[in-house]
């Protein structure tokens, strides 16, 4: 059988009406949080946007795509930007952790029609080796 | 990988470049990445980046929003359960932080936990 780990030692033990006393004091500020994060929230909604003006064209298994094509039937597009240089062996771990929380089914979600389609763009440079800065 | 978004290439374009998440080597040399909106140097020549874009009814695209670095913690949702419990995300002793994540198909099978990597890998996640 495993043994846990140890724990922190010597951290405050008190009795439960004190423990619930901690807490609710502490949900003051929890509440202030979430609070604060739905203002953000309201208030990213409502920052500028800048037009695109280039034509993104991008490969995918299937050929081109355009920027517009990724869009599918969606008015709203996220794209995460997945490192992955071509002369990289493989792509980035935190990448990797990141993509593994995309609520994928969000696509199919009723609301979907007018909300996200998330698309992480792969990044490889090949041809982009003598770009300079 | 039971991934089910789509992937594209930015390979022959210079879209992660014009939002800021690809970078030459000379920038990574020179330290004028401007990650994060001019606002940090970045030491590899990718970096993570969300992008969001509306398209209107005339076909019209605008970029709406970026974010980088731990501005996109908040799509990490382990982090926010493991910051409910006593030890949090416990990366204090890791260097880089992300040591201990892997490849969608590389963490053990068993429920020990990982051995951090010392390969350093492409995660600078102290980038704030």
């Amino acid at each position: 059988m495993a043994t846990a780990p140890a724990v922190t030692p010597n951290h405050k033990v008190v009795s439960h009406s004190d423990w619930l006393a901690a807490r609710k004091e502490f949900l003051a500020k929890e509440k202030e949080l979430t609070r604060m994060r739905d203002e953000i929230a309201r208030q990213r909604q409502q920052l500028p946007w800048e037009k695109v003006e280039k034509n993104y064209v991008f490969d995918s298994p299937s050929g081109q795509v355009t920027l517009a094509d990724l869009f599918g039937d969606k008015s709203q597009l996220i794209i995460y930007h997945f490192m992955f240089a071509p002369d990289w062996a493989e792509g980035c771990r935190g990448c990797s952790f990141v993509s593994d929380h995309v609520a994928a089914r969000c696509r199919t979600s009723p609301r979907a029609t007018s909300r996200t389609s998330p698309f992480p763009a792969l990044r490889s440079r090949s041809s982009k080796s003598s770009k300079s800065g | 990988m039971s991934w089910n978004f789509a992937w594209v290439s930015s390979n022959s374009t210079d879209f992660n470049y014009d939002y800021n998440v690809s970078f030459t080597k000379d920038q990574v040399d020179n330290g004028t990445t401007g990650y994060n909106f001019g606002t940090q140097r970045f030491p590899e020549v990718e970096g993570p980046g969300a992008s969001c874009f509306i398209k209107d009814e005339a076909g019209n695209i605008y970029h709406t929003y970026s974010s980088f670095g731990r501005g996109l913690d908040t799509m990490i949702n382990a982090y926010n359960w493991l910051d409910i419990v006593p030890k949090g995300r416990d990366e204090a002793n890791l260097m880089p932080p992300m040591a201990w994540v892997r490849h969608h198909d590389k963490y053990p099978q068993s429920t020990q936990q990982a051995t951090p990597t010392k390969d350093p890998g492409c995660c600078h996640h102290e980038i704030q």
